[in-house]
């Protein structure tokens, strides 16, 4: 007999993610449940940094760029301005891509190593900026505390973060396997063969990119709105930027579902720590952790189940 | 504006330009070299600094010594970064510069874990206050100034006159070519590598005196480095050089004619313009 299989198998796994989440988010204990909120985010901010580093290979570490300046933007209108946040939230994404644009894009024009350096000093620029400059309105070096917040409690806040968790990844998840997709990967490992093929790689860098800082910049908000404040040094400060990094690397770069695995395994990873290592001897512990994980399998955590996948299809005959 | 204060920006600009170009060369040569951006490049200052702190402060060892072990330790984690990290990671530049940057930001933790974020004065190497065309300068801004051309010079005659320095410039310009002419690459990378981290601890220890020592002081120089590289021409010393007094002399202009907070800021937006109008920068060969 043969079996009619309606969804493929990569489908089904969705599902039974989601199916796992929902269920998990109305039995889980507050604290843990915190923790997962924190791993959406984190999720969020990592699929994005992956939809363009991973992909195409154009590694940028000023994605907290585009995500404060989204946070800040609906902060700013929200808090000083008294907008609602119905208003607030989609100016704060085109804030955040916008300024994503004027800045990353001279860099992305052109090819190899400038990217890397224009967005990180981007960054380390803003962060100087947003210190020094109208104080009054972004809080200087303490930020913006008692942001509105969109939902209060667990619940809500869980479902929400997961509900657009799964959204994005299962979008990005898409795009990475259509024919944009395949163009991106082909970018990372030749340039010149794609132009030579007669495709604009500018175009589809432009493409990546602007996925991924709408990804950045709607996680940004959302996450502004649920932590309820926003200072420079925790949003533009390098411990936040390798965060969303070594998610992506841990769990396994340019799959979109690593991502998901690193993020969770850092925010677990950091909170299991908390109570035993304090302060900064926490994060030497972490960092080292990740990046050992990092050299001895850079295909991730994603690249260690596939392996153990094939090696029990391969014993099985 | 009076000639004073145009005196007085010239003057000042040219003293931090000559620390800003030693702070650059050494990250550019290991660029144009290898093809390798070091991000832990303002790490190897951080370090230094502490070295020298930690030696002529807290144990107060003679100056000279520290200075020497200083530039010595500098040398080593230029070594380490160079064996450890980069040539594990040879052809896969995301892997160089995210494992360059962790490096940073965990060698910043270890730092925090035994200093507060806290800042720290560090002794002036060469005390005192000189005047010159009616300014007030410190002695030790004129040190750098001095001691900034005397590596500088040394720089160019070893790169420009020596058969090892001809060798670098051969693998710089095309490694291909440079290893069927026989060259050892190898030798040539580690070589460039050593003098580009004596080169980065002398600058941090200049640096700390000019400021002052905090765990987190190694993101400015890294900051400065980029501008000063991307308009000078990645991979060019030469050009590296002109482009940090055209950077710092601007820069200080900015600072005493708008706003103190604008140091930093103001190379990042030249550098930015000279992406969009020369992305090969003032000297760079080709992209």
């Amino acid at each position: 007999m043969i079996k009619q299989r309606t969804l493929s198998r990569p489908m089904i796994g969705w599902l039974i993610f989601l199916g796992v989440m929902l269920v998990v988010g109305a039995v889980i204990p507050a604290r843990w449940g915190r923790l997962c909120i924190m791993a959406n985010y984190s999720a969020i901010f990592a699929i994005s940094w992956d939809i363009l580093c991973g992909a195409t290979g154009y590694v940028s570490f000023g994605h907290p760029f585009i995500i404060g300046v989204a946070g800040y933007t609906t902060a700013i209108l929200a808090k000083q301005i008294g907008m609602p946040l119905y208003a607030t939230m989609p100016i704060g994404i085109a804030a955040g891509m916008g300024a994503g644009m004027l800045f990353f894009l001279p860099g992305l024009r052109l090819r190899g190593n400038y990217f890397c350096i224009v967005t990180l000093a981007a960054m380390i620029i803003i962060h100087q900026l947003v210190v020094a400059v109208r104080s009054d309105l972004t809080g200087g070096s303490r930020g913006l505390t008692a942001v509105p917040a969109l939902f209060i409690g667990m619940t809500p806040n869980y479902y929400l973060s997961f509900i657009l968790l799964f959204c994005i990844a299962l979008g990005m998840w898409y795009v990475l396997r259509s024919d944009a997709g395949m163009t991106f990967n082909a970018i990372r490992m030749d340039e010149d063969t794609v132009s030579g093929l007669g495709l604009s790689t500018f175009r589809f860098k432009l493409i990546a990119f602007t996925l991924s800082a709408l990804v950045g910049a709607v996680g940004g908000v959302f996450f502004t709105h649920y932590i309820a404040s926003i200072a420079p040094g925790s949003i533009f400060g390098m411990t936040f930027m390798l965060s969303m990094i070594l998610a992506t690397l841990v769990g396994g770069l340019n799959t979109i579902i690593g991502p998901i695995i690193g993020a969770y395994f850092i925010t677990f990873l950091l909170g299991i720590l908390r109570p035993y290592i304090m302060g900064p001897p926490r994060f030497v512990a972490y960092a080292l952790i990740c990046f050992g994980l990092y050299i001895a399998k850079s295909r991730g955590i994603y690249g260690i189940v596939q392996d153990a996948v094939n090696w029990y299809r391969q014993k099985k005959g | 504006m009076s000639i004073m204060s145009i005196m007085s920006i010239v003057i000042q600009g040219a003293l931090i330009s000559s620390l800003y170009a030693l702070i650059a060369v050494g990250f550019t040569a290991i660029y144009g070299v290898g093809r390798v951006e070091n991000l832990a490049h303002g790490a190897i200052l951080m370090v230094t600094a502490y070295v020298f702190y930690i030696l002529s402060e807290l144990m107060g060892i003679p100056v000279a010594v520290s200075f020497i072990v200083a530039v010595a330790s500098g040398i080593g984690i230029s070594l380490a970064i160079y064996y450890g990290l980069v040539k594990r990671f040879k052809g896969n530049p995301t892997a160089i510069f995210v494992s360059t940057l962790v490096l940073a930001v965990v060698i910043q933790y270890v730092f925090l874990c035994f200093f507060s974020v806290q800042a720290r004065n560090v002794v002036s190497l060469v005390p005192g206050i000189s005047q010159i065309a009616g300014l007030s300068i410190q002695n030790n801004l004129l040190a750098i100034m001095g001691v900034s051309w005397a590596c500088l010079g040394s720089l160019l005659w070893f790169i420009r006159r020596t058969q090892m320095g001809r060798a670098i410039r051969a693998v710089a310009e095309d490694t291909k070519g440079a290893i069927v002419s026989g060259i050892n690459i190898e030798k040539a990378n580690v070589v460039t590598w050593i003098w580009a981290g004596g080169l980065a601890a002398v600058a941090g220890i200049f640096f700390a005196s000019y400021t002052h020592v905090v765990p987190t002081m190694w993101v400015f120089p890294l900051v400065i480095a980029f501008s000063i590289v991307i308009v000078g021409g990645l991979g060019s010393i030469e050009g590296s050089i002109i482009a940090a007094y055209i950077i710092g002399i601007s820069e200080t202009a900015m600072m005493m004619l708008i706003s103190e907070n604008l140091r930093g800021v103001f190379g990042m937006s030249v550098m930015i313009a000279i992406l969009v109008i020369r992305p090969r920068g003032l000297l760079g060969k080709e992209m």
